[in-house]
């Protein structure tokens, strides 16, 4: 897959988990951008994408993600 | 040994000084020395859990990265259909050994500081009285949070975050290092050991700012701390007898007392180690300011969070039967997302309660702030709506400051558990808070007249340096003095000494509050 | 790195400095905080000691001294000047005995209410406040044990700038809405001459119910080895300068004992093998009534005191024939 069209999955599941249209995520896009995006909310994130993508995180990709570039690098290697 | 002792300024100042001035390749080990002598100080014996507890951990992460090399060497030599069967098998091994040494650890932790408390339990559920069976164990002090931090280095490891350490003798230097040997902060290990291991040049720029945070540690310490627990602790631990205005007098002493106390040991602990060039971790970021129990738990020591959060909170919402929950109500999106993540809040704040230590008023207190979030979690989707229909609460100054306020009286309310540390005590307290008596109130306030004044003028000045600095936009007051002239500057650093010794309360009975997690 | 050293070092003197001075100035000049402090009567008596010449009784210990020894009927009943020094346990027995024992010479009796203490106590607190503008006592005190002196001292400073400042609005609300008496615990409460305590106690001040709330147990392990050791030191030193030494019991009222008959008996007869000087009473006799006694358990009224100083004196002078 390109990655912008991951790109524009991943909006969209941003967009359905946090219940906010006006989201539009980037590259650089870290959770201190987007308000609601915190550790309770990050794994049901994880879940949904990886569910899309019929992927699965590494632990240490969970918790060392430091923003929606590097989710799109491991989707882009996985997929 | 206590930060804020004679002792300590000595042993410092001989670290400090042999530091920059032993050949740089040494550095390391005069470190890995010093940190074992520091330990040593508090108790000779507890050395050997300290050491026991490194080389269990080094051995486990080498084991483990051993198991690494040979399941890559296998996995290319091996055909393609039974890739996934190599994979699973070193999985299983590797898993082996991190439980393993889990188990021991965790075991170990669990022997030395909880026998007593579930011999108690069990002991009363049985129908006991009187006095229930107990071993008489020694803790040695910092156990909880040196075995964390290696429980979190061999997480870690296992997870292949990164190789494990070769050598030994840097890998126990990272742990026991003797700034975040006894209270934390559980520091990030590739972060902290990468810092370690480089040897430095002396740094003025760092060994003032690094002076200066250790200075404000001693005030926050000797000053707000002590003078605040004169007043408070007597009454704490009588429980009852005092009039509601003077409890509650106290138990705001004791939010005071706490912050001051836990915050000013991370400042000592991260000035000195800044004076040596090593950065560790901040554990507070103005968590009194906090508008909602789940913001606090951000701002109050925020190590303890984040690797409950990695090691404990994450583990669970990722683990099967989590997972299963989540797909099989994927029909109801919301208790799909939100029951996984209250199971594991409960979880989590049962443990976090019961690493405060060995009694059910910690326990209880966590599930009290366990609450808290759980609420605000179930109800996220409809505070959501509220802010969304009307926007202009949200950025309204007296909401946010009632928010603040509310989050501080919670938390305060919590401290009737966590000060007494026993259930009498608290429920006494409780009592004698809605039993109000003017007179008595004014006998309290002039008894501890002067204690009070120095309390209340000592927290003024930490209240404008907290606000000052809660903000994210902002650099903290101590960026403001570094541009100060220089005799403005030392005439701030003259006065903060000078305060320490006019207003401090210098003892035996100055233990740090943390001490004995 | 040498720059580093050379700030730090002088700001750190800087800061000291400032601080000290300060300290010295008022805890040798400037207005006097502590003149009508309780504390004030241990001068007094000190000051009675040195201008005593010739044989005397000298009464050492704590508030179990001021409060229950009345050196006047204690010097008309003896034929010998009488003397008291101790006013407060909390100053440290170890500086009142330090403090006593340069003034004991030939024909010389001394009198102590066994009263168990630790090693090192020193109540740092209070000997400043008593020795707010004595310079020749603070010279004594930091000469004799520097390092408590001091990192104690600073102390000292907030307290005297307190009760300078903030400490009177203090005081004016105890005034109004507290105690009605401060109990005795005034420099008032002494006769600056003699240091006698000659405030007026006609009965008691605290209900019967209160008193009882403190209760008293001695036993053979409150006389720690140490203390044993160090009490015989006092007492072999006093007589090598022809003085004696006599012990005592202090008061204690009756009701507050939680002793029963053997544990007395055990404890005095401990008490009489280990110490190298004689009882002048016994444990028991000098334990009184409700009636005798003022504000705690241990401080008689006036009826009490010579109730008291009368079983003294009249031991005193049994153990002399």
């Amino acid at each position: 897959m390109e990655r912008n069209e991951i790109l524009e999955k991943l909006n969209e599941i941003f967009r359905d988990v946090f219940d906010d249209d006006s989201i539009t995520v980037t590259e650089e896009t870290t959770s201190s951008d987007i308000e609601d995006w915190d550790s309770l909310t990050h794994i049901t994130l994880i879940s949904e994408v990886e569910d899309e993508f019929d992927i699965k995180f590494a632990m240490k990709e969970v918790v060392g993600m430091k923003n929606v570039g590097e989710m799109v690098d491991i989707i882009e290697r996985e997929a | 040994m206590s930060f804020t002792t004679l002792n300590f300024l000595f042993f410092f100042a001989i670290v400090f000084w042999g530091y920059y001035l032993i050949p740089k390749r040494w550095q390391w080990i005069w470190l890995l020395v010093a940190s074992f002598v520091f330990y040593a100080f508090s108790a000779w014996w507890a050395l050997f859990y300290l050491a026991g507890t490194i080389a269990l951990t080094y051995g486990g992460a080498r084991w483990i990265d051993a198991l690494e090399g040979k399941r890559k060497e296998a996995i290319k030599n091996c055909p393609k259909e039974e890739k996934s069967a190599v994979k699973k098998k070193f999985e299983r091994k590797k898993r082996g050994v991190l439980a393993g040494v889990l188990v021991l650890l965790v075991g170990l932790l669990a022997f030395v500081k909880y026998t007593n408390f579930f011999l108690d339990i069990g002991f009363k559920l049985m129908g006991g009285e009187g006095e229930s069976p107990a071993l008489s164990l020694l803790v040695p002090i910092g156990l909880s949070f040196y075995l964390f931090q290696n429980i979190g280095y061999l997480i870690d490891v296992y997870r292949g975050q990164y190789e494990a350490e070769k050598n030994p003798f840097r890998f126990a230097l990272a742990i026991s290092y003797f700034p975040h040997l006894l209270q934390g902060p559980l520091d990030d290990y590739k972060a902290v050991s990468t810092a370690l291991y480089a040897s430095r040049e002396f740094d003025d720029s760092l060994a003032v700012s690094g002076a200066k945070r250790a200075a404000w540690g001693f005030f926050k310490k000797l000053v707000i701390a002590n003078q605040a627990a004169s007043i408070c602790n007597p009454i704490i631990s009588a429980g009852g007898g005092y009039d509601g205005l003077s409890v509650i007098t106290c138990m705001v002493l004791y939010a005071i007392e706490l912050y001051a106390d836990f915050s000013g040991y991370m400042d000592i602990a991260i000035g000195c180690s800044r004076m040596l060039g090593v950065p560790i971790a901040e554990n507070f970021r103005s968590p009194y300011f906090s508008g909602s129990i789940a913001e606090f738990w951000r701002r109050w020591h925020i190590t303890l969070g984040t690797w409950f959060k990695n090691y404990l909170f994450y583990p669970i919402l990722r683990s099967k039967w989590c997972s299963s929950i989540r797909k099989g109500l994927k029909k109801h999106k919301y208790i799909a997302n939100t029951l996984p993540n209250v199971i594991a809040l409960c979880i989590v704040w049962v443990l976090i309660g019961l690493w405060h230590g060995a009694n059910i008023s910690y326990v209880l207190y966590g599930i009290y702030h366990g609450g808290f979030i759980v609420l605000e979690t179930v109800f996220a989707p409809l505070y959501d709506k509220f802010h969304k229909k009307f926007p202009k609460v949200q950025k309204n100054v007296f909401f946010r400051m009632f928010r603040v306020v509310r989050t501080f009286a919670l938390v305060t309310v919590g401290y009737y558990l966590f000060a007494p540390a026993a259930i009498s005590l608290t429920k006494s307290l409780i009592l004698s808070t809605f039993e109000w008596e003017w007179s008595e109130f004014v006998s309290f306030g002039y008894y501890n007249f002067r204690e009070l004044l120095v309390v209340l003028f000592s927290t003024a000045v930490l209240v404008f340096v907290d606000a000052y600095g809660c903000r994210e936009d902002r650099l903290p007051l101590s960026a403001w003095v570094a541009k100060q002239k220089a005799p403005v500057r030392y005439l701030l650093y003259i006065a903060l000494i000078f305060s320490i010794l006019l207003l401090m309360v210098y003892g035996g009975e100055a233990m740090f509050a943390y001490f004995k997690f | 790195m040498k720059r580093f050293f050379v700030k730090s070092v002088s700001i750190l003197l800087c800061a000291f400095f400032l601080f000290y001075g300060m300290t010295a100035l008022l805890l040798f000049g400037g207005p006097k905080a502590f003149a009508e402090n309780y504390q004030q009567g241990y001068i007094y008596q000190y000051r009675a000691l040195e201008r005593a010449e010739g044989e005397k009784i000298v009464t050492v210990g704590g508030s179990n001294v001021s409060f229950n020894v009345n050196t006047d009927l204690m010097t008309s009943l003896t034929g010998i000047p009488a003397y008291n020094l101790g006013i407060h346990a909390d100053m440290g027995y170890c500086y009142v005995f330090e403090d006593v024992e340069p003034f004991i010479g030939k024909g010389d009796k001394v009198i102590f209410p066994l009263w168990p203490f630790t090693k090192n106590d020193y109540g740092s607190t209070l000997i400043w406040i008593t020795l707010e503008g004595q310079p020749d006592l603070i010279g004594n005190f930091i000469s004799r044990h520097p390092v408590e002196a001091l990192t104690s001292v600073g102390s000292f400073s907030l307290k005297k700038l307190y009760a300078l400042t903030a400490g009177k609005f203090a005081d004016g609300l105890k005034a109004k809405y507290g105690d009605e008496t401060a109990w005795g615990y005034k420099a008032s409460s002494f006769d600056p001459e003699t240091g006698n305590m000659t405030y007026v106690r006609e009965e008691p001040v605290s209900p019967y119910g209160v008193m009882l709330l403190n209760k008293f147990r001695f036993t053979p392990n409150n006389l720690s080895g140490w203390y044993v050791s160090y009490i015989n030191g006092f007492i072999d030193r006093c007589r090598a300068k022809g003085a004696e030494v006599y012990l005592t019991y202090p008061t204690i009222m009756r009701e507050s004992l939680a002793m029963t008959e053997e544990e007395i008996e055990s404890y005095t007869s401990f008490a009489k093998e280990q110490f190298h000087a004689e009882f002048i009473t016994d444990f028991l006799s000098v334990c009184y009534e409700y009636e005798d006694y003022f504000n705690i358990p241990t401080h008689l009224n006036s009826a009490g005191m010579d109730k008291y100083t009368a079983a003294l004196a009249n031991g005193l002078r049994n153990a002399m024939a």
